[in-house]
């Protein structure tokens, strides 16, 4: 890490609490106006950095949100391929079609598929089982760093930090087990949505299939 | 493997289709030195393929991934990636070997020594940064007799035959390659194995 980006992270993560009223006093404040969150639809720019490749690999997309437990996130570029977390369901779709599995029973696999679900919907129980969690204020918004605290869990993902300001997040950060490092920014949310099910499903289906 | 590592690393391949049950090369011979390929290239490309079912051989399996092949001085690169984009496996050619690390190779759809000698056959045995004139062409180079086909300054198709392993390859490239230039779109058809691959690229750029 250069000196120029552990300063640029110590910067954002300041360990003091940032006086900003926009600041929840700790964790479960934050996870607590979470729960308040019924749905949304948001784009997103997601740039990943895998160590073995000179260049980032960039997607473009959107996700579209149904509390309090299913999620589909839709990348619309390079290629068009969606993911859909429904409970313990996961569904994937691209050009060759559409694929359920079961997740329930891929243990750490499984919990990281759904920890950004268990923000968003303010699944404090979850979380506390997972990982160890820290809250950094700075400028107008939060920080959110989850470090995971069994062992299985750890070598597929190093950390996860989510930065947002009120209930509403602004970026995600995988650092993962091969050392890949994903962050996703997320632009200015539709808050005013409560999707069906029948929505999810347009949504996903929106991806070309035979 | 556990199950979740096995979902983990390719989440199409555990309890879906078999993998073909061909007998792959160990050391593939007829690879191009990575050292010799003048151009450095990020490729991130889709591959489809449709390949005989092992339990019934008229019936045909499909499957598809995500990689990226980077070519940079005498390493060639290939990272597979999973439908949520997390690394699936990682194959490298040295030179002209190749070498596969990690616990995640086992993901890998083929032998990544067939993977690598399709890729050095598609783009680099015979092939260099010169077009040829219209029309056809043959060679012989690393153990294969090679006719190929260019038109407009582009390579468009080739049959590639290889007498040691009694394999033909016929490739073709939309719009067209030449050495270093990403094709839109590359089709293979192994004889031998009788696999078709449609390979996209989504991206490109030179390095």
């Amino acid at each position: 890490m250069t000196h120029l980006t552990m300063a640029f992270l110590l910067l954002l993560g300041a360990a003091t609490p940032a006086p900003d009223s926009a600041c929840p006093k700790d964790v479960p404040a934050l996870l607590a106006a979470f729960r308040g969150l019924v749905g949304f639809q948001v784009d997103f720019v997601e740039e990943k950095q895998v160590a073995l490749l000179k260049k980032p690999l960039i997607n473009k997309g959107r996700v579209l949100f149904a509390a309090p437990d299913q999620l589909v996130r839709r990348v619309d570029s390079p290629v068009n391929t969606a993911v859909w977390i429904r409970g313990s369901e996961l569904w994937m779709r691209d050009s060759q079609g559409t694929k359920r599995l079961d997740v329930g029973q891929w243990g750490p696999a499984n919990v990281l598929i759904n920890s950004f679900l268990f923000v968003l919907r303010g699944d404090t129980a979850n979380l506390k089982k997972h990982y160890d969690m820290t809250l950094a204020c700075g400028g107008a918004g939060w920080r959110l760093t989850l470090t995971p605290r069994q062992a299985d869990l750890r070598k597929i993902l190093q950390r996860m930090e989510i930065e947002g300001t009120g209930a509403e997040p602004t970026r995600l950060s995988l650092l993962d087990g091969a050392g890949d490092l994903s962050t996703t920014r997320f632009g200015t949310a539709n808050k005013a949505l409560r999707p069906s099910v029948a929505q999810l499903q347009k949504f996903f289906a929106a991806v070309a299939s035979p | 493997m556990k199950r979740w590592l096995c979902f983990y690393v390719f989440l199409c391949s555990c309890g879906g289709p078999q993998k073909p049950a061909w007998d792959p090369p160990g050391q593939p011979q007829g690879l191009v030195n990575m050292a010799d390929v003048p151009w450095n290239f990020e490729w991130r490309q889709t591959i489809e393929a449709e390949y005989p079912n092992p339990k019934q051989p008229n019936a045909h399996e499909t499957n598809s991934l995500e990689v990226v092949l980077q070519k940079q001085g005498n390493i060639l690169t290939m990272v597979g990636l999973t439908p949520l984009g997390t690394r699936a496996f990682v194959a490298r050619q040295e030179g002209v070997n190749v070498i596969t690390e990690g616990p995640h190779n086992d993901a890998l759809p083929f032998p990544p020594a067939l993977v690598f000698l399709d890729v050095n056959r598609s783009l680099f045995v015979g092939i260099n940064t010169t077009s040829l004139p219209d029309g056809w062409h043959t060679q012989q180079s690393h153990g294969a007799q090679i006719k190929d086909l260019w038109k407009g300054g582009l390579l468009v198709q080739r049959e590639l035959s290889d007498p040691v392993q009694n394999t033909t390859l016929r490739i073709h490239y939309s719009p067209g390659y030449k050495g270093g230039l990403a094709p839109a779109t590359v089709t293979l058809m192994n004889t031998r194995f009788r696999y078709r691959l449609t390979i996209t690229t989504l991206q490109s750029s030179a390095l």
